[in-house]
């Protein structure tokens, strides 16, 4: 539930307990009230008629009824009528006092009436005036909540959508709209302090993975040097043997190795080598690199290249657009479909095969890998996404008719995330 | 070969501080017939730096008593033809940039294979000592790095780009055993997951020890199983 709806209905039910108790208290306040004024006007026109009949006049109002009798019959006695209302053809109510009374040494009882608007209509009004209140009230709350939402909320939902789009391995800034709300700022100044320090901690376990990379890359070399050397002398079969093993084992740690430094450095390192080049010439240098290894596997390689440049570092693209073709020619069976294209929006990498054994959403992460390519370092899909994180550009993966479809979005208003 | 091992008498510096790694290329380039040179500090490579004239400085970045980058200056002011090497364990951008701004030549970073060194070496040297010009002899095969042409007296063979590169690389390294990663890495980059390619490595071999025994009749380039291949001459 909105916070919004939260209160407003809150201070609805509120309203409404109020009205309906101001609304008991004014009809019976104004019961009360009306009630004995009726009752003084009575007194008055009883007494009023009984000075006529002390004067000796003949009393013949209407609506006051004399009766000579015997004997007292009767104190002051207020009570309610019905009378028939000739003109309106209905029954009306009446309030009236009936009191005898001794005059000029007769006893007369006297009854005199007043019509009174009867309170059923009272309720009636009264009970509409609070409805057509709380309605009103209804309606002039939501009006209210409406424009303080888009007015008071707004920096709310603006900062909100700035914070999911956060991301601690961007090296944007994080800049929130401020608010005059104070609640708002206060909530400004924590998400702030929240980012900064995600974002310390986070460029903190990057250099500490960047430098045990480098510190591994010296005793690599080593070793690999000497195991080497080691191949260069005359060896027993078993050594040769167990030589093979860790020479093989070795050239992947060197691998992981190297990609987790890469890794480390797209993330904060600036590139500057960063110019202007021909996106195409770049794919094509490495598809013609490749494309033995292609042909030799008996896969054929459909190319759509037009000619567009962007703005990237060569170095950086040459390596992702290698680990996308690697990618495909590691997971894809012979005489299987491939096509690369672009155009000056996208990069699309197509080819046919069996869909992930593993969830979608994993394909990107480190050490995620096809089981049947294990000769991969689980490595490079991640090194694409974050050089492309480094272009500004948008990967997305899906799989339609038996092909995987890997998507650059190359111009960042495509990104169909944000569409 | 002989003739191809007299016009490589080329003079080393190696300046780097890690001794294990120092002593592995030292005794691998020495073996090849250069002359080679050690400098294990920023301090005694400046001085070798002043006092001698080098082919190729093959230079370490991060060094006890300095960046080897500082280094660069000097190598070109004894002389602008000397080739630089940058070794850097960082493999970083930046050092790269740095380094061939600097007027470096080439760049390799740690770890490498000692056969790649020697390639680039090899490279450098032809391109900047010896201006791209001498043909590479062995027995009868005559290679003119000009125009990358293979010639069996005086007769040429055809050799696709890939062979022709994997031939000038067993030159370079020959009479040792390579291995196919270090093979494919020389071939498609290091970027590019070696495991796959290790058919096309084969496929390439073949074809180029088939062509040189179909001229020669001869087995220069030997299977060592499990290890990898071994170009003798």
């Amino acid at each position: 539930m909105k916070l919004l709806t939260k209160t407003s209905l809150h201070y609805l039910w509120v309203s409404m307990s109020l009205l309906s108790i101001t609304c008991v208290l004014l009809f019976s306040l104004l019961k009360r009230d009306v009630s004995a004024e009726i009752e003084e006007q009575l007194e008055l026109q009883h007494d009023m008629v009984t000075a006529e009949i002390q004067k000796g006049n003949p009393v013949n109002f209407p609506l006051v009824m004399v009766k000579p009798e015997k004997s007292k019959s009767t104190d002051a006695v207020f009570s309610d009528t019905v009378m028939h209302d000739a003109r309106q053809n209905v029954s009306e109510d009446y309030y009236m006092l009936t009191q005898s009374k001794l005059i000029n040494g007769k006893y007369y009882r006297i009854t005199v009436m007043t019509t009174y608007i009867g309170w059923n209509e009272y309720l009636k009004a009264i009970t509409t005036i609070f409805i057509v209140l709380a309605v009103l009230l209804i309606v002039a709350g939501t009006v209210v909540n409406y424009l303080i939402s888009r007015k008071v909320w707004k920096p709310f939902f603006t900062n909100m959508q700035l914070l999911k789009n956060f991301s601690v391995a961007k090296n944007e800034e994080l800049v929130l709209t401020k608010s005059n709300i104070n609640e708002f700022e206060e909530l400004n100044a924590v998400m702030l302090s929240f980012a900064d320090h995600a974002r310390k901690e986070y460029k903190g376990l990057q250099e500490f993975s960047e430098n045990a990379s480098h510190e591994l890359q010296t005793p690599i070399s080593i070793i690999r040097t000497r195991l080497d050397s080691i191949s260069q002398l005359p060896l027993p079969n078993e050594a040769v043997g167990y030589l093979g093993d860790a020479k093989r084992s070795l050239t992947r740690l060197s691998k992981v190795n190297k990609g987790l430094l890469l890794l480390a450095k797209l993330t904060h390192d600036s590139f500057p080598d960063q110019q202007e080049m021909s996106l195409s010439a770049a794919l094509n240098d490495v598809i013609s690199q490749l494309e033995e290894l292609f042909l030799s596997r008996g896969l054929q390689l459909q190319q759509h290249v037009a000619e567009v440049s962007a703005k990237a570092s060569p170095h950086l693209v040459n390596i992702m657009l290698s680990n996308l073709l690697s990618n495909m020619l590691k997971n894809t069976r012979p005489d299987a479909a491939l096509s690369v294209s672009l155009n000056a929006d996208k990069l699309i990498f197509k080819n046919e095969g069996e869909p992930l054994p593993f969830a979608e959403e994993v394909l990107f992460t480190r050490f995620k890998k096809n089981k049947k390519a294990q000769s991969g370092i689980g490595l490079g899909l991640s090194i694409v996404r974050q050089i492309c994180q480094v272009h500004q550009w948008d990967i997305q993966y899906s799989y339609t008719n038996q092909t995987h479809i890997f998507t650059v979005y190359l111009k960042a208003d495509q990104y169909p995330a944000f569409a | 070969m002989k003739n191809y091992v007299r016009t490589l008498k080329m003079k080393v510096l190696l300046v780097e501080d890690e001794p294990v790694l120092a002593d592995e290329i030292v005794g691998y380039f020495s073996s090849q017939g250069f002359l080679v040179e050690h400098a294990d500090t920023y301090a005694t490579a400046a001085e070798k730096i002043d006092n001698y004239t080098y082919d190729v400085v093959i230079l370490d970045i991060t060094l006890p008593g300095g960046s080897g980058i500082e280094l660069i200056p000097g190598i070109l002011k004894q002389n602008v033809e000397t080739g630089i090497i940058v070794l850097s364990a960082k493999n970083s951008l930046h050092d790269k940039l740095q380094g061939l701004n600097r007027g470096a030549d080439d760049y390799l970073t740690k770890p490498f294979y000692l056969e790649e060194l020697s390639a680039r070496l090899y490279a450098l040297f032809r391109r900047k000592m010896l201006k791209g010009t001498g043909n590479i002899r062995f027995d009868n095969f005559t290679i003119d790095p000009q125009s990358k042409v293979l010639l069996f007296n005086d007769e040429e063979i055809m050799l696709t780009k890939k062979e022709y590169q994997l031939l000038l690389y067993f030159i370079v390294n020959r009479n040792r055993v390579v291995s196919k990663p270090a093979i494919a890495e020389h071939i498609w980059g290091d970027h590019v997951d070696q495991s796959n390619n290790f058919d096309a490595v084969y496929v390439h071999l073949t074809n180029l020890r088939k062509k040189l025994n179909n001229a020669a009749n001869k087995d220069y380039i030997k299977t060592l199983y499990g290890m990898g291949y071994k170009f003798t001459a």
